[in-house]
């Protein structure tokens, strides 16, 4: 395997986006990733790979890449739509870096895209709901936001953890998100906003969760030697891990609160990149709802066991603190385009690495690491990348 | 017509399933599951194990009965659910040591902790044979 690099990032405005289609919105990231290179453009594409979840239901179209590869004019010779629900960008990255590593294409286009605000949001509803398990959870009511507050319950019962201290999460993700000028909710919040806010599946109100939202996100990859023709900062791409449960459904997790799946996954990251915990200088996590960015900060490595709590409360986790997590507003205030979610960690990462972000820099980023998951947290996806020295 | 949860369950459709008597066993009361020889009482019911690949053929009699290992009360649901809200839902640890997911009936949500004993009572729901959680 050669190293890889990302030279080029690009995200559209996040929210909702009734001004375009589909392939308009794929195309207006992939335009951004492009101008952020030195002259790459779509016909140097070798690879491309669409990360989708469910533009069948959301806008009535399937075949996404086929419309990816249309809207961008490209006829790339190693591609796929990848569909691994809220992971689907993750998991489109990975495969992207391996078709890079591996010699098969030198050039690599990740697009991750959703559309979801154009069907009602009970629909909405319904549609994330055929990511549970359809006979034995969904058949019983239940709801992305309820397997996470079962999540929760249980997290209260062995460790211990306030509605405060998870409504912190969501506070210090759109104080993150305020100055991200792609957010979906560019609003500071109080902990009241959160604890009045309604309930949805206790103790998860909807400041809780993240939310339903349109936006498209991309990442062009090249081998790492080349990468400095097409960007003067590139980053590397040094460990990538993904790990699935044996299981659709939370009955056969051995654990609600320790996630098997994104331990592994994040060990097969940190070995490749030889590299602990203690190494990173930031995180992206996927914090769909305000408790799985709390076992997520645990599981990868960023605090020990059922220590989420006091990260939070310390406030280590704010830009400025030992390790900044969701600088880019998380899911939480940025917004969640399922497919796009993924892609748009990377990019903030890159950008982060690179020392772009403004308001929201974490001063003196070397290296990051991103998670992204799926289901009832059965699926993730870990990545680590480190600016080219 | 009952509005449908979802598009209805291939399971519960089509009686080639390699599980129908779950369904057969349930119509007549009786709440079973596959018993893997390696890993012992599976959930949901399958042929093949999901944690030894291995197949699985023993239907055996659950007791029904274990106590709240997790639980919600859902107060924003898809459609086919809003008659129902707001609805508790749980996972039950069963005594067989198999976490099934349920909704809780005949109980308030505050009276429910992590512990508390339940039961399995099998009835219908959206016309289908089904089961739901209820105090035990
Ligand atoms: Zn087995």
């Amino acid at each position: 395997m050669r190293p890889v690099a990302v030279v080029g990032v690009g995200l559209t405005q996040w929210g909702k986006r009734n001004d375009v289609s589909l392939g308009e919105l794929i195309v207006e990231s992939a335009e951004h990733a492009f101008e952020d290179t030195k002259g790459l453009a779509s016909k140097d594409i070798e690879a491309l790979y669409v990360a989708n979840a469910q533009s069948e239901r959301f806008t009535e179209q399937a075949h996404p890449a086929n419309l990816a590869a249309e809207f961008l004019g490209i006829s790339p010779k190693v591609t796929s739509r990848i569909e691994m629900a809220c992971a689907s960008g993750g998991a489109a990255f990975r495969n992207a870096f391996f078709a890079i590593a591996s010699g098969q294409a030198n050039s690599a286009l990740v697009s991750g895209v959703e559309k979801m605000c154009n069907v009602p949001s009970p629909e909405a509803m319904r549609n994330l709901c055929l990511v549970e398990d359809l006979t034995w959870e969904s058949f019983h009511g239940m709801i992305p936001p309820s397997g996470f507050a079962l999540i929760a319950s249980r997290y209260m019962h062995e460790y211990g953890v306030t509605q405060e201290q998870l409504a912190k999460i969501a506070v210090k993700n759109h104080k993150n998100g305020a100055k991200n000028p792609i957010a979906q909710f560019r609003k500071e919040i109080t902990i009241e906003t959160v604890l009045e806010s309604p309930m949805i599946a206790h103790p998860l109100n909807l400041y809780d969760c993240s939310p339903i939202s349109d936006g498209s996100a991309a990442a062009i990859l090249v081998p790492a030697k080349e990468a400095r023709k097409y960007n003067d900062t590139p980053v590397d791409v040094i460990g990538s891990g993904q790990f699935m449960e044996p299981s659709l459904n939370c009955s056969n997790m051995q654990s609600l609160t320790t996630w098997r799946a994104l331990v592994n996954a994040a060990n097969n990251a940190y070995s490749m990149a030889k590299l602990k915990p203690k190494d990173m200088d930031l995180a992206e996590t996927h914090d769909c709802f305000t408790i799985a960015e709390l076992i997520e900060c645990e599981d990868l490595g960023l605090c020990k066991k059922g220590e989420g709590p006091q990260l939070i409360d310390s406030g280590e986790n704010e830009i400025g603190g030992r390790i900044p997590v969701n600088p880019s507003g998380g899911l939480k205030s940025k917004g969640h385009p399922v497919g796009a979610t993924g892609v748009a960690q990377i990019a903030e990462i890159t950008e982060q690495l690179r020392g772009e972000c403004g308001p929201r820099q974490v001063d003196g980023a070397i290296t990051g690491i991103t998670q992204n998951l799926s289901g009832f947290a059965t699926h993730h996806v870990v990545h680590i990348l480190r600016r080219q020295n | 017509m009952t509005e449908q949860p979802m598009n209805l369950p291939y399971y519960l459709v089509y009686p080639e399933s390699q599980i129908k008597p779950f369904w057969d066993n349930l119509a007549q009361n009786r709440f079973t599951s596959t018993k893997c020889p390696n890993c012992g009482v599976l959930w949901p019911p399958k042929s093949t194990c999901p944690q030894c690949g291995g197949k699985v053929a023993e239907w055996i009699e659950l007791k029904g009965t274990g106590e709240i290992y997790a639980k919600t009360y859902v107060g924003a649901s898809p459609p086919a659910f809003k008659d129902l809200l707001p609805y508790i839902i749980a996972i039950g640890k069963l005594d067989e040591g198999i976490l099934v997911v349920a909704r809780v009936e005949n109980a308030k949500f505050e009276d429910l902790k992590i512990g508390t004993p339940i039961k399995i009572k099998i009835k219908k729901s959206f016309g289908l044979d089904s089961y739901v959680f209820i105090p035990a």
